[in-house]
């Protein structure tokens, strides 16, 4: 006696390969042929879902906090403040040398005004697998491909890869497949500096080469702008070179406004 | 309840965390779901969108879209051969 087996396969064609082939077919020719449209369509049709995002995350935000013990509020105040004091104190220090810095600058005949818009930030990493930004301004404002990204007066995020008419996609230096000529403030040597995600950069070099801990890396341009900073030099006795791992100073991923030098 | 409001629900789940969660949890999301429904053809919807919102490389334009067939194809032979 035979039994026919209860999960015998079906035989005949899968319409539903079929039907997924044109799908993404279909698909596939939009990329192709309509990126910009596509693109453009698709940044608009989530501005709204991206801005209630933002809201919606501020309100659970104010609601995780508010169970805190007051004792703590009152030592993280006085802390708080303490901070602040002495970040004033810095700020006119530091006011001061980019005023005399401008000046020099001046002086020696280099032009060092800049026009930066400001833009909000509407995505960026972790929900981006690609160290990308998606900021709310486009074609519109006047930013094209190639401007570069600031996230505050002097650290560089990285360049505009991609605009529509109100959203542009900022391609972070740490990308993957990037790698970005840098130049070691202390010693002003050049270095290739390799993204390797997550605001990250690694650069394997000779170990006789002077990096050291806590050194900051420019990138290469008319105004300096510091681009990443060593947090980490992996040296192996074995071998002749050692691996400096390099981060964004700064919490890039916290960041909410981006300036965009156009 | 039935399978295509099951698969609608989770479409809008599936999207909504394309736009607000962590991209490794919303591609895990999607292997769970091209595993659990039988032929998941939304997945490369899910990898255009990726591409269209977040892909900034010249490089490799599609790259989501590509993953997201890959994916589709590999799961649907696993669970193909898998007895229930």
């Amino acid at each position: 006696m035979s039994f026919l087996l209860k999960s015998k396969p079906k035989s005949g064609f899968d319409y539903r390969i079929l039907l997924g082939l044109v799908f993404f077919l279909v698909l596939l020719f939009i990329s192709i042929f309509f990126p910009k449209f596509s693109r453009s369509i698709s940044h608009n049709a989530m501005i709204p879902l991206w801005t209630l995002k933002e809201k919606s995350v501020n309100f659970t935000y104010y609601i995780g906090n508010f169970f805190v013990w007051k004792s703590n509020l009152i030592k993280e105040n006085s802390k708080l403040k303490d901070e602040i004091s002495v970040y004033k104190l810095n700020k006119i220090d530091y006011d001061l040398l980019v005023k005399e810095n401008e000046e020099l600058k001046e002086s020696v005949g280099r032009n060092v005004s800049t026009n930066r818009t400001l833009s909000k930030v509407l995505s960026k990493p972790p929900q981006s697998p690609f160290d990308t930004f998606v900021v709310d301004v486009g074609s519109g404002s006047g930013i094209t491909v190639g401007n570069r990204a600031y996230i505050s007066d002097t650290i560089i995020l990285g360049l505009v890869s991609e605009t529509t008419e109100n959203t542009s996609i900022i391609k972070m230096f740490s990308n993957g497949d990037q790698s970005v000529v840098s130049v070691s403030s202390r010693t002003g040597a050049n270095f290739v500096l390799e993204g390797i995600g997550g605001a990250n950069f690694k650069v394997v070099v000779p170990k006789e080469t002077d990096i050291v801990w806590g050194d900051s890396f420019l990138h290469s341009g008319l105004k300096d702008s510091v681009m990443a900073v060593v947090y980490y030099v992996d040296t192996n006795s074995q071998s002749s070179f050692k691996t400096v791992h390099l981060r964004m100073p700064g919490n890039v991923f916290q960041t909410k406004s981006v300036f965009i030098e156009k | 309840m039935n399978t295509t409001v099951e698969r609608l629900i989770l479409f809008v789940a599936v999207f909504l965390s394309v736009l607000y969660l962590p991209w490794w949890l919303t591609l895990l999301f999607l292997i769970c779901m091209s595993y659990y429904f039988p032929f998941y053809m939304e997945i490369i919807f899910f990898g255009f969108i990726f591409d269209k919102l977040f892909l900034a490389s010249r490089e490799a334009p599609y790259a989501a879209l590509a993953l997201s067939v890959i994916i589709l194809i590999t799961v649907s032979f696993i669970r193909r051969n898998i007895r229930k």
